[in-house]
């Protein structure tokens, strides 16, 4: 069994209830005897929300537990934890305290907002425990937290409103649930060629290179170029950044593309007209395990938001309460 | 450790040909008291100290590696000596502050040149040590408050009975199960809602299109929750009086632990500079008070690399004034220019040196001009940017560097331009040094001449490619006197290189008349 398992928390929107669903999963997960460790992707389990004006729910860790916050947010705490490491400069822009609860004890937890120090984390929790759970409260506009080397499992809060810009954002995030993944051959390709430095790069069948773009996809002039060049030519786009409407209009001509997203969260489509899912062919490199969709509904209306099968979905504020989870 | 340096004291593009930054990289150690550093002009009198210390250091520690190990576990205290200051410390600065002691007091043991500190750290050590489990990284607790989080426990247990007794309550009251004190939402015609208008339980608030329930926990719950937040409190209250009584103990030797930190942050970065030399087989220089450079088998690394084998090390011994450096094209003048502004960039930096040896004096300064096309960015002409470099005052110490002196404009002028500079450079207190293909210059008194080695003529039986030149090229550097003989032989070689290369028929005949001469 893997060492370490990590369940990522998604919400679509502020307020989607993902401190809920977290603490749910946090709940249910108490029950198993593994090291549990608490970790975020920059702030989360403040007391109060200033948007909307109201006390947001605490994380508190259990007795046991572990957790990862910067050291500042330990202030009126100090003697009821143990430090077990502290991650500091030059690996870490702050300083984050990796520590275990003498009790039951409400936390706010803020923890690295990159890549690079989530993983610098993780090895250290790996080299510690013989086995551990992370729960890491992830962020959607984080795009790494979809690389496997950061998150085995995910849990998605989704807001539902009848406001558009939030059902965008849901649409979104579930439609490239629908992709297929890369095929092996193709995936250790791109992993052994891609690097955060490219936005984009074009192969063909045989997985020759065509095009290595630096820029920010949509400003970059070349790659239309090669995409032209290659119009008749049935080639790979592997996409490491956002695709947005005005990248879609560039992309979605060429028929003969397939498109690769690096992660599930790089869509940022708006409703637009021209937009019709299958123009050309998407795929994503990797697949995307989610175990479970928490809902939030601001409306009963219907809505058009097609929620993925075989996946649970809960409404953890409308349905009868669980019992064998309390916090 | 990683190394940079401030931007305004070399062209990026420069620092990347002579491959400074790769350099730098040596000297990357992952040592968290020091993430990185950032290097400047160390200046005459400071440089002379820092070499002379970093001398003594490593004539005085007997073992560096393991120096070098302890230094890599010395924790980083920049974000804990404000709160020293500011008498704010918490427990994970407190934690880094212990480690950060007892480290440094095992280093100051092995050092062996000052442990007259050692007494006082150790007391404040101990002192830390009274309220802290380092172990285990948490305060120490007494009896009283471990019988308090017993008690907090046990308390924990009856809230989480009270509350399913406080669900059944509700669940008989309203027909509706919930978790205290999980949130729940309910439609406007859900057929619970009248009874929990009713209810004393419970209360309803309209949230948009739905109503959100509220509790309203009974006094049974509620006592206990604020028994336990008492007992929180007094909890909570004990640890921050130590923390408050730690901060003024270590308030009171904040200037101590300042010190101590720096001195410790400025002797890691000797001992890397050291560990580094030592691996990769650098060399201090040896600082010269008067003006000059003296090098035995210095290395320029990003040439050495391209060559590998038949890279050539520099032996050069350069002074005060003007001196001038000919040679044949493609013999390797420009290199020597670049492996001494290499050097001497080094230590202007105080940083060791790819050499076997180096007598050097501190330059104040150390400018290059290499020879161009001139750019679109500055919108010069190359003779425009030689003009430019020279346009700019050279202070007195500085080492001036400048490939093929005034070859970017007509030969008249340029041979007219470079007596007069030369001239001019040779009395000041700076070390000038130039490449020439003006053979006039020579007539200058008191310059100091060197050439590149010849190639040996034999060799252009056994050559067929520009490479093979290369490969043969001696790419050593002589002394030489006023005699212009050699200069006669350096426009040959330059002759016999053409006609060896040149395929047309004609002009290789032509050559060949003009060398029988």
């Amino acid at each position: 069994m893997k060492k370490l398992h990590t369940i990522c928390f998604i919400g679509s929107d502020k307020n989607a209830g993902k401190t809920t669903a977290f603490n749910f999963v946090y709940a249910k997960l108490g029950i198993k005897k593994i090291n549990t460790v608490l970790l975020s992707i920059g702030v989360n389990g403040e007391d109060f929300d200033s948007l909307e004006n109201h006390i947001k729910p605490k994380i508190v860790v259990k007795k046991g537990d572990y957790f990862v916050t910067e050291q500042n947010r330990l202030k009126e705490l100090d003697g009821l934890y143990d430090i077990v490491k502290i991650f500091s400069p030059p690996n870490f822009k702050k300083i984050y305290v990796l520590s275990c609860t003498h009790g039951n004890l409400p936390v706010v937890l803020e923890g690295p907002n990159e890549k690079e120090e989530i993983l610098k984390i993780k090895e250290f929790i790996g080299s510690y425990f013989d086995q551990a759970n992370i729960l890491l409260d992830g962020s959607i506009d984080r795009q790494f937290i979809a690389s496997e080397e950061i998150s085995d499992e995910f849990y998605f809060s989704l807001l539902i409103t009848q406001r558009l810009e939030q059902i965008k954002k849901i649409k979104n995030l579930i439609r490239p649930l629908t992709y297929d993944v890369v095929i092996p051959q193709i995936k250790s390709f791109i992993k052994k060629i891609s690097s955060d430095r490219y936005k984009t790069i074009i192969f063909d069948e045989s997985l020759n290179i065509i095009y290595k773009g630096l820029e920010i996809s949509f400003l970059d002039k070349n790659l239309l170029i090669k995409l032209k060049e290659n119009a008749a030519k049935k080639i790979y786009i592997y996409l490491n950044g956002a695709l947005t409407n005005h990248l879609w209009e560039i992309l979605s001509p060429f028929k003969n593309l397939t498109l690769i997203l690096d992660s599930f969260t790089q869509e940022m489509i708006s409703n637009i007209p021209q937009f019709k899912d299958d123009t050309i062919k998407k795929l994503l490199l990797n697949k995307v395990k989610l175990s479970g969709i928490f809902l939030r509904e601001e409306t009963s209306k219907k809505s058009d938001i097609f929620l993925p099968e075989n996946v649970p979905v809960y409404n953890l504020f409308r349905e009868e309460a669980l019992d064998e989870v309390r916090i | 450790m990683k190394l940079e340096y401030k931007s305004y004291q070399q062209d990026l593009e420069l620092g990347r040909e002579i491959g400074i930054f790769q350099y730098l990289e040596l000297f990357n150690i992952d040592v968290p008291i020091l993430p990185y550093k950032v290097l400047d002009h160390l200046g005459k009198t400071h440089a002379q100290k820092f070499y002379q210390e970093l001398n003594l250091l490593n004539k005085a520690i007997p073992n560096l590696e393991k120096i070098m190990n302890l230094s890599k576990e010395l924790p980083n205290l920049d974000w804990v000596l404000p709160m020293i200051e500011q008498k704010t410390i918490n427990q994970a600065g407190l934690l880094s502050l212990y480690y950060f002691l007892k480290k440094n007091i095992e280093l100051i043991e092995i050092e062996s040149f000052s442990k007259k500190e050692i007494p006082s750290l150790q007391k404040l050590t101990d002192q830390i040590d009274i309220y802290l489990d380092a172990r285990k990284g948490c305060l120490k607790s007494d009896t009283k408050i471990d019988q308090l989080k017993k008690q907090i426990q046990d308390l924990e247990s009856s809230i989480d009975e009270l509350s399913k007794r406080y669900e059944n309550e509700i669940f008989k009251d309203t027909n509706l199960k919930m978790i205290y004190p999980w949130p729940k939402e309910i439609s406007p015609d859900h057929s619970a809602l009248e009874k929990i208008k009713k209810s004393s339980l419970l209360k309803t608030v309209k949230n948009n299109d739905h109503q959100l329930i509220e509790y309203i926990p009974p006094k049974y719950l509620t006592e206990e929750i604020a028994k336990k937040e008492k007992m929180e409190k007094i909890i909570s209250s004990y640890y921050q009086q130590i923390i408050s009584k730690l901060n003024m103990a270590i308030f009171k030797k904040q200037k101590i632990i300042t010190l101590k930190y720096e001195e410790r942050v400025k002797l890691t970065y000797q001992y890397i500079l050291l560990f580094c030399m030592k691996k990769h087989k650098l060399i201090l220089p040896e600082i010269s008070k008067t003006l000059r450079f003296e090098v035995a088998e210095g290395i320029l690394p990003a040439i050495q690399n391209k060559r590998e084998k038949q890279y050539v090390p520099l032996n050069i011994n350069l002074n005060k004034g003007s001196n001038v450096l000919f040679g044949a094209n493609m013999a390797g003048k420009t290199s020597v220019l670049k492996t001494i502004y290499f050097l001497s960039f080094l230590v202007s930096l105080g940083l060791p040196v790819p050499a076997k040896k180096l007598i050097t004096s501190i330059p104040s300064n150390v400018k290059i001009h290499l020879k161009s096309s001139g750019t679109i960015a500055s919108n010069l002409s190359s003779f425009g940017e030689e003009l430019d470099f020279f346009s700019k005052d050279f202070t007195a110490g500085s080492v001036v560097l400048v490939d093929e002196l005034f070859q970017t404009t007509n030969p008249l002028a340029g041979k007219d331009l470079s007596t007069i500079f030369l001239k001019y450079f040779n009395h000041k207190n700076v070390l000038f040094f130039c490449t020439t293909q003006y053979p006039e210059i020579i007539k200058i008194k008191n310059l100091n001449l060197y050439k590149m080695k010849d190639v040996n003529q034999n060799i252009f039986n056994s050559i067929n490619t520009l490479s093979d030149l290369l490969n043969n090229m001696p790419f050593k550097v002589e002394k030489v006197s006023g005699d212009k003989t050699y200069i006669a032989k350096e426009g040959t070689m330059a002759l016999l290189i053409a006609r060896h290369f040149i395929k047309n028929e004609n002009i290789k005949q032509s050559i060949s008349k003009k060398i029988k001469g």
